[in-house]
């Protein structure tokens, strides 16, 4: 079971839903949303992996931290098993107040079906 | 002089391009072009479709009425309006590169990125939408598909021909 709110819990910064944040938002925080969800492999009519696509969202105020948290969330969902490449990307800043970045990460489940 | 064109764009990208454009380079000249172009052609053709499908299909009503997350604030529909008059400019070629024009343009029609296909805090995407314009997940899968059947065409007329 991909659990990535779990996953990032080390970081102690909220993980939402993405368009399930509460209204009143802190001063950092990470949404996720799942872009897509498929069959990787396939053998003797059984799926036997399922690929998970999510984009993961960065937000903070303080636009000094937007390259070294988004790398250390990053850098620990790697060491979980999850496929992470580059530095991210540009997000629009949200509300002009939190400053943000991107990047789309995968993970693989081996279902064994 | 033409407008600058702020929207998507697309290549040529698949399972064995490599492979698949060095044989038909050697088979003759002008063949890798042609497989090229149609290869674009095919697929971007597709993601349009896609494209403009999704956003019939999506709740932000883009072909008119009020959206649900903008209360009076009627769709003009001139987002629709841009995606399907990109779709219909040709493949360009500059050089030895070719682009393929996809999705709209975001200077005519900027919510269909900022609104649905990116999501914030407070609006979750349009996933339909988001990976038709961003050619992603199964978008992504049907357009390789598409352009290394249109190679594998080439390869096997030029084959025939001899």
């Amino acid at each position: 079971m991909v659990e990535i709110y779990n996953d990032l819990a080390e970081l102690k910064i909220p993980v939402y839903a993405e368009g399930d944040a509460p209204a009143e938002l802190p001063d950092q925080y990470f949404t996720f949303n799942e872009d897509y969800t498929s069959g990787g492999v396939f053998a003797d009519n059984g799926e036997k992996t399922v690929v998970y696509e999510f984009a993961l969202k960065y937000y903070t105020k303080d636009a000094s931290t937007i390259y070294s948290t988004l790398g250390a969330a990053l850098a620990l969902l790697k060491s979980k098993g999850y496929i992470t490449t580059g530095v991210g990307y540009a997000n629009p800043t949200y509300r002009d107040t939190w400053f943000s970045r991107q990047a789309d990460v995968k993970k693989i489940e081996y279902t064994g079906g | 002089m033409a407008k600058k064109y702020h929207g998507g764009k697309m290549g040529v990208n698949f399972d064995g391009f490599l492979e698949l454009s060095r044989k038909i380079d050697e088979m003759g000249e002008g063949l890798l072009k042609q497989a090229t172009e149609n290869a674009l052609n095919a697929s971007k053709n597709y993601v349009n479709r896609e494209v403009e499908d999704a956003m019939i299909a999506s709740r932000f009503a883009f072909e008119g009425g009020a959206r649900s997350d903008a209360k009076n604030k009627p769709a003009s529909g001139r987002a629709l309006a841009s995606v399907r008059e990109v779709a219909q400019k040709p493949v360009e070629w500059n050089g030895n590169v070719a682009t393929a024009y996809i999705a709209g343009d975001l200077e005519k029609s900027p919510e269909i990125v900022i609104l649905t296909s990116q999501g914030n805090p407070h609006i979750k995407p349009d996933n339909r939408l988001k990976n038709a314009v961003k050619v992603k997940g199964a978008v992504r899968k049907e357009v390789n598909r598409i352009q290394q059947e249109e190679f594998t065409k080439i390869l096997k007329e030029g084959m025939k021909n001899g």
